[in-house]
């Protein structure tokens, strides 16, 4: 494993990390409906995403 | 609320897989599949759970689950002939889900607030909130429905279901003795909410405290905080409810 890699990893885990503290702060608020909608668009957004970085591979 | 913990197991070898999967292919895309298969998986836990899904619903979501995870590897093992359309298709899709996420959630923290006033009772009974004890005879606590000292009215005028904040209380006896703490009661549903165009009440209720004979009782101060202090540290309560 080089080095850079190294540092990408760890950034990973910082905005991980920063993902997961802004959801725990500041989605609180909001209602069971609206939270479970909102995690739901992301894991289609996240699919989407891969299937685009997929197709820039080919 | 199981859903956290299901979170907290799957995201340690989440982190594990995903290191592993980057190391031995050097996809990205591979991590994005991972991360999303993961986003899915809590989804369904976190729904199934605040909506105290039945058995059938479980049931239900599961093949459910199962059936898209096959679509999607089919899917996913077609070769797509027009790839430029697919592509800009799929972001299309993307920014509009991206712009629907930022809006949702932008609306509801920023226009999806309670209407809420918190009503004192006018006054109490001595009977109500004491009981006598004698030094002979100390009676043990037990829980029961005490009298109400205040109510809390929770009106909706937003177009989605809005989550309670859960207010601690405390509250002070002022008696002849001296000031006494007075155990709260306060109950709320699992996941307390009020619907659109809804108004809610809750009752914060205080439990009967004992004291000894020919005590005099004045008046019920009560705070609203979160931090325990004692009576006698406390400054001007935030209610006053004299007691006949």
């Amino acid at each position: 494993m080089e080095l850079e890699q190294i540092f990408y990893a760890i950034a990973g885990l910082f905005g991980l990390a920063a993902i997961v503290y802004f959801a725990w702060e500041y989605l609180e608020v909001l209602p069971r409906i609206t939270k479970a909608i909102l995690l739901f668009a992301l894991a289609v957004l996240l699919f989407i995403a891969a299937g685009m970085l997929r197709e820039v591979k080919r | 609320m199981w859903w956290e913990p299901v979170f907290w197991i799957l995201l340690i070898p989440l982190i594990v897989v995903e290191i592993i999967i980057f190391v031995k292919t050097k996809r990205i895309y591979w991590l994005i599949y991972a991360l999303a298969i993961f986003t899915y998986v809590v989804t369904v836990s976190y729904t199934l759970d605040v909506f105290d899904a039945n058995r059938n619903a479980i049931i239900l979501t599961l093949i459910a689950s199962a059936i898209l995870m096959a679509l999607i590897g089919r899917h996913l093992g077609k070769t797509h002939k027009k790839q430029k359309e697919v592509s800009r298709a799929a972001l299309t899709m993307a920014s509009i889900l991206a712009i629907f996420m930022i809006l949702l959630f932008a609306i509801s923290a920023i226009f999806g607030q309670a209407e809420e006033t918190v009503q004192p009772v006018d006054s109490l009974t001595t009977q109500e909130i004491t009981f006598t004890v004698s030094r002979d005879e100390p009676r043990p606590f037990e829980q029961v429905d005490g009298p109400i000292i205040l109510v809390r009215s929770i009106t909706n005028p937003f177009v989605l279901p809005i989550p309670i904040e859960q207010k601690e209380y405390r509250a002070c006896l002022v008696t002849s003795s001296g000031l006494q703490e007075v155990f709260v009661q306060q109950s709320y549903e699992r996941y307390p909410e009020v619907a659109p165009g809804d108004t809610e009440e809750f009752n914060v209720r205080v439990n009967p405290t004992g004291l000894q004979e020919e005590t005099n009782v004045t008046e019920l101060r009560v705070y609203e905080s979160e931090e325990y202090v004692p009576c006698s540290d406390r400054g001007a309560p935030d209610y006053l409810i004299p007691i006949e």
